[in-house]
């Protein structure tokens, strides 16, 4: 949060985080591996449950990231099968890293869309 | 005495002869009055595309069999049922597949748009119909798209039953062959009431429909016999 010096107004701002590491709880592959530069991730949701979790490693903080979800199994066609959307319930962490989570969008239906704000 | 009153009998007689020849004079009345009629027979007909364009294919998915009878009211109208039944199987590039198999029924009517004649030679028609189909039918090995998590397992829908509803507008003709024999052909607008939703499962075909879309075109060629 930075304050607006005319206003004085607390106002939310995209950081750009050096260094950091994100990967999936139960998952060996990583995400983000000492990323330069983030100020948005990607972070893909399990199909085959509804609870995901995400470790954020920065420096020597390290904090997990656990979002609830309802799964929606959608049809397209024979050919093209079919794929899973969600809805966003609660999203929660260990405030060790992260101090807060908003969500913006609670459905996800596509990935150029803004979901989740996570604050530092 | 005896003469006269012979003469009487022959009169008398006479009389009655041509009392009894009066009905046969004014035979004619009944034709009259069956040609006046608004009911003039039935009909019934047998679609012969499906199953040639199926054996002829080697592309054809679907084996369909479709019967109808119909009302000659006025060589004019015709209230008009088909009922058939219908297969087909669908494999994707993927190895998704569909298979299912049902009856439909439709009802409605056709009217002849060329001059009513008193008998049915032939006819130039338009038509619509309302429509029910029902079908059994699996979808199996539907793949999902996976992603950092891995692959999900593909779908495997069985024993699913579908009822689909559509409606048909349609313009066709027939030809008489010999005597109440006769061939025809007609086009079909079929479209859809119960549309699927896009995202939920749904059958690939639909019977008397064809392909679960918004709306199809179909072509029936016929052989059929007015009685």
């Amino acid at each position: 949060m930075i304050q607006d010096e005319q206003t004085g107004k607390w106002e939310s701002q995209a950081v750009i985080v050096d260094s950091l590491n994100v990967w999936g709880v139960g998952n060996d592959s990583i995400l983000y591996l000492d990323k330069k530069g983030v100020s948005e991730v990607l972070l893909p949701l399990r199909s085959d449950t509804s609870v995901t979790q995400f470790v954020f490693q920065f420096k020597a903080l390290t904090d997990t990231l656990t979002v609830y979800h309802t799964n929606i199994n959608n049809y397209v066609s024979l050919e093209c099968g079919c794929y899973v959307s969600y809805d966003l319930d609660t999203l929660e962490s260990k405030n060790v890293l992260i101090d807060s989570i908003a969500i913006v969008n609670k459905q996800v239906r596509n990935f150029d869309e803004e979901h989740v704000q996570i604050f530092f | 005495m005896c003469r006269s009153f012979f003469s009487i009998l022959l009169l008398v007689c006479s009389a009655c002869l041509w009392a009894q020849d009066a009905p046969d004079a004014a035979e004619p009345a009944p034709i009259v009055e069956k040609k006046d009629s608004i009911y003039r027979g039935i009909g019934v007909k047998f679609d012969l595309f499906t199953p040639i364009y199926t054996l002829a294919s080697t592309s054809a998915r679907t084996m369909s069999f479709e019967l109808g009878a119909n009302v000659n009211l006025l060589n004019r109208y015709f209230p008009t049922i088909e009922i058939g039944y219908a297969k087909s199987e669908y494999t994707a590039e993927h190895g998704a597949m569909y298979a299912g198999q049902g009856g439909f029924l439709k009802g409605g009517v056709d009217v002849g748009v060329t001059k009513a004649t008193s008998t049915l030679k032939n006819l130039f028609y338009v038509g619509i119909r309302g429509a029910v189909g029902m079908q059994d039918y699996n979808l199996t090995n539907v793949q999902y798209k996976g992603n950092y998590w891995g692959t999900i397992p593909p779908a495997n829908l069985k024993n699913q039953f579908a009822v689909d509803v559509w409606m048909e507008v349609l313009a066709g003709i027939q030809v008489s062959i010999y005597e109440g024999l006769y061939m025809g052909w007609a086009m079909r607008y079929k479209y859809l009431f119960t549309k699927a939703d896009k995202t939920e499962f749904h059958a690939w075909y639909i019977p008397g429909f064809g392909q679960n879309t918004d709306s199809q075109i179909g072509f029936n060629y016929y052989i059929g016999y007015n009685f």
